[in-house]
């Protein structure tokens, strides 16, 4: 209370009185809004739920916000651009390039569609093939993209042909690969030794180092698929491939095999038909599933560059003519790929050039011929301008010759090599080959050895084919059959002597004709011989008891017959040049001393030779003999028997007629 | 599993390939049919409780005109020769053929079949010659592809002389 003469202090002092706590309240309070910094931190802590409540409420605050905030990030951006772009990045980079591509990815989309469907005729082609087999666009539009892809691999054991190991991709059906395995061993023996013989024949031992992996099988084609094989000391290296793959597979398939020969060198050298130890190439193997899928039109995607960035009509323009270029150079190649016997294993582009790569059957139409006569590169005159779209000298061909194994090329391989004469027929069908028609035996003879060359057949039908014989020109009589089998003449039925003669070496004088066989064939004249021979035996001469003359001769009846006989004989034994002799056989009955006997019978039959000589009667073809001996017996001996014995006969020896032919 | 390779070898027509498809397919075809170069089929046998499986080269005949293709011989394990019982020249053949195995130093196991026995009353062999065969120890067998007649004995024979080589070796 010391202050008390001063009137604000008395005042203050009333007030300190009456509100002295208050007071110190509101200088307290006083003080802190004074004070910004305790102000900033009252509003700080309330300021989140403000802004809240207030957006809440209305966007009054958002709208007062956006040209603070604009202008804010303008500032920011006129001060320093890279923190803002750095601080955005991680947000909107993939944003940013998403849509970007989503942009384009439409629009190439888009675009392809457009020239697809202006321009291009696959483009429909492919839709109907899509809508034909029941898939996407895309599907079919992948489909065609595949470039290629290995489906299986096969490790063959050289020297058996069995299978060490094989593996594939999962989605592949199996099929029996042991005979795949040896099949091929067999098809490469096959191809080894045909080479080889070729070589040997013309003995040039220069050529053969050089020519040897050449010529050996290494790529079998058989549709959209091929066979890919590489040759190794011990085991053999076999892949399918669908499509057509670029040369780093082979690269890929010699490393492989080279890696498994060092590893397991001495397993396959001991190789005794089990295969459970192989399993471990099995990763090795899976090495060489190699694959490849090309974007299809990816080359139209820069060209659509061209149309974002230029613009221009010009370029639009290029770009048709462009498209064009490659529209034709791909149908092109389809026409190739479509062709029998050429397969395309690579094709490339290189500034305006195109490079077609592949393999050629020697039989199939050559690539450059089927060019010149496509309309491809034909001029287009498109108003006022004639321009080529495509050049020949663009295409730049690079073909190996190899064997096709469609069955019309091995057909056509067949017909090339056989040199078939116009009245043959050849064709193949699951592997046999037949041959039908008329040739001639020589050529029929060499046709299994000749086709044993062709791989691709497996059987040959020849039972449809005949040799040509011209039987008609033999003028075979009636009864005569003539039956002809390879080379071989079977003449059989019956024939006059004089047609026999010639028919040998007539027959032989026949193309086609090696041997004939008359073994089965009658000789009629010979027959009628024959005949006249057992005519003149039936007869006999009788006589009465001790005579040796026959009363009347001359006018008897059966002498007359007799002598007419044996005119005959002789007459047709001249004819057939068969040398014959009649023997006059006399008889006597068993009656007297045997001497007696022996004379009367001789007398008997010589009397009779000389009547025969009398009569015109050659006698150098007659024989009188005696038929008596000494110790026959008779138990009955009746008057008729004895009168039986009493007689003269015939007999006659026809000389073998072997030797004559 | 252990695969063998097998060869038959054969004068032409002698009925090989028919040999192969009654043993693998149980089927038999009258229709005469040549093989060009080689066919080759396989199949599983089981032999004291062992399963085997053959892989079978069927070749193309030995005629005048054509000689059996060395390198489709090589690496086979056993071997069939097949005649022709109504045909002797065929016997003649098979014994070539045997010969020219062995000059490889091919000593390898082997059965002589002769086919066609269904067609008996035909037949028109050397019997002295087969029974010097059989007596200097070599298996013979009669067989009928068309009536199924030792096709499945021949095989099993076979197995069974390579089964026996295996323990040898082992
Ligand atoms: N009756 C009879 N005929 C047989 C028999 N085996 C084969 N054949 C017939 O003989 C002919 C030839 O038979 P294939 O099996 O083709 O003879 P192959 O030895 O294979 O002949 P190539 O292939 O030319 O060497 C065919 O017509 C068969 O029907 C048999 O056991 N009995
Ligand atoms: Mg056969």
């Amino acid at each position: 209370m010391s202050n008390y003469d001063n009137k604000e202090t008395d005042i203050d002092l009333l007030r300190n009185l009456l509100l002295g706590e208050e007071k110190n309240k509101i200088e307290v309070l006083e003080q802190h809004f004074d004070d910004p910094e305790k102000r900033i931190q009252d509003v700080s802590s309330v300021l989140p739920q403000a802004v809240k409540l207030s957006i809440c409420q209305d966007d009054k605050l958002n709208n007062e916000l956006i040209p603070v905030v604009e202008d804010a990030i303008k500032a920011s951006v006129k001060r320093d651009i890279h923190v803002f772009a750095d601080a955005l990045y991680p947000v909107m980079g993939p944003a940013i390039r998403k849509s970007i591509s989503e942009t384009f990815k439409h629009m190439i989309q888009s675009m392809n569609k457009v020239l697809e469907h202006s321009f291009s005729w696959r483009g429909i082609k492919w839709r109907f093939e899509a809508w034909k087999m029941g898939k996407s666009f895309a599907e079919v539009v992948l489909l065609h993209s595949l470039i290629y892809q290995v489906e299986q691999v096969f490790l063959i054991h050289k020297e058996t042909g069995l299978l060490l190991h094989h593996t594939s991709l999962a989605e592949i059906v199996q099929q029996d690969t042991d005979l795949i395995s040896s099949m091929l061993t067999a098809i490469q023996d096959f191809v080894h030794d045909s080479f080889n013989d070729s070589l040997n024949e013309k003995d040039d031992k220069t050529k053969k180092t050089k020519n040897d992996s050449e010529h050996s099988l290494n790529q079998i084609s058989l549709g959209e698929f091929s066979i890919w094989i590489e040759q190794g000391p011990d085991a053999v290296i076999a892949v399918v491939v669908k499509g057509t793959a670029p040369k780093k597979l082979r690269q890929k398939l010699i490393l492989t095999l080279e890696n498994i020969h060092h590893q397991h060198a001495k397993a396959m050298q001991n190789f005794s038909g089990d295969d459970t130890e192989f399993s471990i190439v099995d990763e090795q193997l899976q090495g060489c599933l190699l694959s490849q899928f090309q974007p299809e039109n990816n080359k139209i995607s820069w060209a659509i560059w061209g149309i974002l960035f230029g613009g221009i009509l010009g370029v639009i323009f290029w770009l048709f003519i462009y498209f064009q270029e490659v529209q034709h150079w791909q149908k092109y190649v389809q026409i190739i790929q479509s062709e029998p016997g050429l397969v395309i294993t690579d094709i490339s582009e290189d500034t305006g050039q195109y490079v077609i790569q592949g393999l050629r059957d020697p039989l199939a139409r050559e690539p450059e011929k089927i060019l010149t006569e496509s309309s491809l590169t034909q001029p287009v005159i498109l108003g006022p301008l004639t321009f080529n779209i495509l050049t020949q000298e663009q295409i730049v061909h690079r073909f190996e010759p190899y064997q096709s194994l469609t069955e019309g090329f091995i057909e056509k391989r067949a017909v090339q090599l056989l040199k078939a004469p116009d009245t043959v027929e050849i064709s193949v069908k699951n592997g046999v080959l037949r041959v039908s028609g008329q040739s001639s035996l020589r050529w029929k003879r060499q046709l299994k050895s000749q086709t044993a060359y062709l791989p691709g057949l497996n059987q040959l039908d020849i039972g449809q084919l005949e040799v040509a014989v011209d039987l008609p020109r033999l003028n075979a009589p009636e009864e005569v059959r003539l039956h002809y089998d390879d080379g071989l003449l079977n003449v059989s039925g019956s024939a006059p002597d004089s047609w026999i003669q010639s028919i040998e070496t007539n027959a032989l004088s026949m193309t086609n004709v090696e041997k004939v066989n008359l073994d089965k064939l009658v000789n009629l004249d010979k027959v009628h011989l024959k005949q006249l021979e057992r005519d003149l035996e039936t007869e006999s001469i009788f006589y009465e008891v001790g005579k040796t003359l026959i009363a009347n001769i001359s006018s008897d009846e059966t002498i007359i017959r007799i002598i007419s006989k044996i005119k005959s004989l002789i007459k047709q034994s001249e004819q057939l040049s068969i040398p014959i002799k009649i023997i006059v056989q006399g008889f006597s009955d068993p009656v007297g001393p045997y001497n007696v006997r022996l004379n009367i019978s001789y007398l008997r039959a010589e009397n009779i030779r000389q009547f025969l000589i009398d009569n015109d009667i050659d006698g150098s073809l007659l024989d009188a003999q005696s038929m008596i001996n000494n110790n026959k017996i008779y138990a009955d001996l009746n008057e008729y028997n004895m009168s039986l014995k009493r007689r003269v006969s015939f007999s006659v020896d026809i000389q073998n007629d072997e030797k004559r032919n | 599993m252990i695969r063998k390779k097998v060869c038959l070898l054969g004068s032409f027509s002698v009925g090989k390939t028919s040999l192969v498809q009654r043993f693998v397919k149980g089927v038999f075809n009258e229709k005469y049919l040549t093989t060009l170069g080689v066919k080759i089929d396989k199949k599983k046998i089981t032999i004291n409780e062992i399963e085997m499986e053959f892989v079978i080269w069927d070749l193309a005949g030995e005629d005048d005109f054509m000689t059996v293709r060395q390198s489709y011989l090589r690496g086979t394990s056993a071997y069939l020769l097949v005649v022709d019982g109504t045909r002797n020249e065929t016997l003649e053949t098979a014994l070539l053929l045997h010969q020219r195995m062995q000059k490889e130093n091919k000593f390898l196991p082997f059965v002589l079949l002769i086919n066609k026995s269904d067609l008996k009353a035909q037949w028109d062999l050397n019997v002295q010659k087969i029974k010097e065969l059989k007596e200097s120890g070599w298996n013979i067998l009669e067989t009928s592809a068309k009536d199924n007649e030792g096709v499945e004995e021949s095989f099993q024979i076979l197995a069974m002389a390579l089964l026996e080589n295996r323990v040898q070796n082992e």
